[in-house]
């Protein structure tokens, strides 16, 4: 007898025990938009968006929840775990998928997203999305093998201002942007000159987006061959030089119109003019641009028509205004941050962000910027023909990082930084 | 009921909760997984899975280190800890000594273990210190092919004290007589042991191998810990393509590679079995 109420508790026990691997460890609140991300992880802009979103939304059914996670284990392990289950978040960031460390790219190819086309089709709504009001050429990137996976609802041009007499001093700049080659010139010369310039404060990072841009995560393809070696050798010489911030030749962060006008003013100023030219890249015919704001719709959600009502929100032209700081009156250096950042994809958004970039003064409110440097930089954002997702993405984090920096601190040799860098990059675009 | 239908009764409900456990977490997830394997989306593609797999470079590749490493590793820790045995078993007195000491590399945690490792193998670590001194060039071990050697040296390490124990406990059970006998018939050392000990411990060794095929499926904790999700491709084992496309979510090439992976393991185990039964001479 006691052997059976034994054996019969130990079987209760079993039972209730596989119980607790039911729901109760869900977070979030299931009739809510759900969207995860890592505790103060959203970058203020982004952020805003759904902020700004749940303030409008009126039914609460509708907002977005978002479920922060303490570390990026943690996300990363519930995020694939649920998306494998058939679950996961209803709205998935970007950022998210880098903070997990989950390649946005294989998700693709997973079939895990979306196409926001087929939603925009259903909408029956009176407000329907009309995709011409946006900046086409940056909506096209989120268009991957014949379906939209993404609209990005901002984007920061991959470029840099410098004074042209400047320039010319080291290299002959008559293209749209910097080369690889362009920056170790400079770099040769200002060593030669033993002067107290550097070329950027970002020049560190420079065989970061050298090997970044050798790589194509779509068509999986790579090329670390031919003049990929001597290139490296010479950029990693760059190691350092960013550290001591003297007169920077290339001022590379351009968040705003209003900085970029602020740097040409600071030239200005000397009577120089000022130059706006793409960031260093190996097509110096190409401008590029990475883009802000990308979510993806999880294909699993019931949700699909309520987070089109948000991409609707957030793509407005007040939106796009509030987070691009379309609407400031004066342009202050240090606080211009928090009034608003991105170029916004909105195209009324976009243009009265720019008419009134154009209309302030910089410097601290004592100079207007020249109608040249307007035009500069009307004409070359008008050029930007490549819209790139943000460098840090996963095969960074699980291919380029470690490796990049063993060999910049030169813990590896050329030779088999190249040969490692071939073979994880051919494994992780095979497997 | 009669008493020994009872019997029955009581034994399979004191059985029932380790019954359900391994039906609810082992064999009807391995259905799924099988059932997986043999589906793109929604789509039922039967093999088609199996045979993208096998024409996938980095899955070769994978295989190809597993094998590699299965090959070696097991049957060197097997001789290691057999030669090892069987030296220990003639110090009776030192014995309880070495069976503790032995099992401290099984119960030390890897991430204390993995800052060991990477000061020893390191390009200015223990071993080339060693090496620069007797003339010999740095060798790479985190990124070069003897990144395979480092891992069945840890390997090794890391399991040779426990399937010591294992082989002393098979050794003491081998009667005495036989070996005063074998001496009687003119047989000598290598004799005893060849003829005697080897055949006399045959359900042992068997043992000891299962373990160790287990155990050399844990080894990818130390692979994890010491080269992340891309290790080098000498020791991109099944586990890392199997992880990583976990983190892919490609549920069908991550099913289908389990279940190959199974596979291994079950025809392994299977020739192993076939083996002890024909050798076996214990009974």
């Amino acid at each position: 007898m006691i052997k059976k109420v034994i054996s019969l508790i130990l079987c209760l026990l079993a039972l209730t025990g596989f119980s607790a691997c039911s729901d109760s460890t869900a977070v979030g609140t299931k009739n809510k938009i759900t969207t995860y991300t890592l505790k103060n992880w959203y970058s203020i802009s982004e952020g805003n968006s759904i902020w700004n979103y749940n303030k409008h939304c009126k039914d609460s059914d509708k907002m977005i929840e978002i479920v922060e996670f303490e570390t990026e284990e943690e996300l990363k392990n519930k995020l694939s775990t649920e998306l494998m289950s058939g679950k996961g978040p209803d709205l998935i960031s970007a950022d998210c998928l880098s903070a997990a460390g989950i390649s946005y790219e294989k998700l693709i190819d997973q079939g895990c997203f979306v196409d926001i086309n087929e939603v925009i089709k259903a909408d029956t709504s009176q407000d329907q999305l009309n995709l011409s009001d946006y900046n086409e050429k940056a909506l096209q990137s989120g268009v991957i093998n014949g379906k939209r996976y993404f609209i990005p609802f901002y984007f920061m041009p991959n470029f840099c201002v410098a004074s042209q007499q400047e320039l010319e001093k080291y290299i002959n700049a008559d293209t749209k942007s910097l080369s690889y080659n362009d920056i170790i010139k400079i770099n040769d010369k200002i060593n030669e000159e033993k002067s107290d310039k550097v070329i950027s404060s970002n020049a560190d990072g420079y065989i970061w987006s050298y090997v970044y841009d050798n790589v194509d995560f779509i068509n999986k393809t790579y090329n670390f061959d031919g003049e990929f070696s001597s290139t490296a050798e010479k950029l990693k010489e760059l190691k350092g030089t960013g550290d001591k911030i003297k007169e920077e030749l290339l001022q590379e962060f351009v968040i705003s119109p209003y900085q970029i006008y602020e740097y040409c003013a600071e030239i200005e100023k000397y009577g120089e003019t000022a130059r706006i030219i793409g960031k260093p890249s190996i097509d110096t015919d190409v401008l590029s641009a990475q883009m802000c704001g990308i979510y993806f719709i999880n294909k699993n959600s019931a949700k699909k028509q309520d987070i089109l009502e948000f991409i609707k929100y957030a793509l407005s032209e007040k939106e796009q205004n509030d987070v691009a700081g379309t609407d400031i009156e004066k342009y202050d250096n240090t606080t211009s941050y928090y009034d608003g950042s991105y170029f916004p994809v909105n195209k009324k958004s976009y243009k009265s962000l720019m008419n009134n970039a154009k209309k302030l003064k910089y410097l601290d409110d004592t100079i207007k910027i020249s109608n040249e440097s307007v035009e500069q930089l009307e004409n070359i954002l008008a050029q930007i023909s490549d819209f790139q997702f943000s460098q840090s993405t996963n095969y960074m984090t699980e291919v380029g990082s470690e490796l990049i920096s063993d060999y910049v601190d030169g813990k590896i040799s050329i030779s088999m930084f190249v040969e490692d860098l071939k073979t994880k990059t051919k494994i992780y675009m095979e497997e | 009921m009669t008493r020994k239908r009872k019997d029955y009764l009581t034994a399979f409900l004191f059985v029932l909760p380790s019954l359900i456990g391994i039906a609810i977490f082992y064999v009807v997830p391995y259905i799924i997984c099988i059932i997986k394997s043999l589906y793109i989306g929604q789509e039922f593609v039967g093999l088609i899975n199996y045979i993208q797999l096998f024409s996938n470079n980095t899955f070769i590749l994978a295989l190809k280190n597993t094998v590699i490493f299965t090959v070696v590793a097991i049957p060197l820790l097997m001789i290691i800890s057999f030669l090892i045995a069987l030296f220990l078993n003639s110090f009776k007195k030192i014995l309880s000594f070495f069976r503790s000491a032995f099992l401290i590399p099984v119960v030390v945690p890897v991430a204390s273990l993995i800052c060991v490792w990477q000061v020893v193998f390191d390009d200015y670590g223990a071993i080339n210190g060693l090496l620069n001194t007797l003339g010999i060039d740095t060798v790479e071990f985190f990124s070069s092919e003897f990144s395979m050697g480092m891992i069945i040296f840890i390997y090794v390490w890391k399991y040779c004290g426990f399937c010591v124990i294992l082989f002393t406990a098979g050794l003491a059970n081998v009667p005495k007589s036989l070996y005063e006998g074998a001496k009687l018939d003119g047989a000598n050392s290598f004799q005893l042991v060849t003829k005697v000990t080897i055949p006399m411990i045959t359900p042992t060794t068997f043992f000891v191998f299962l373990i160790e095929i287990i155990y050399s499926f844990k080894i990818f904790r130390e692979v994890f810990a010491l080269f992340g999700n891309y290790p080098n491709e000498h020791i991109y084992f099944l586990q890392n393509f199997i992880n990583n496309n976990y983190y892919n979510l490609n549920y069908p090439r991550l099913s289908s590679a389990s279940i190959i992976l199974s596979v291994f393991i079950i025809i392994i185990l299977l020739v192993f079995f076939i083996f002890e039964r024909k050798h076996s001479f214990s009974e």
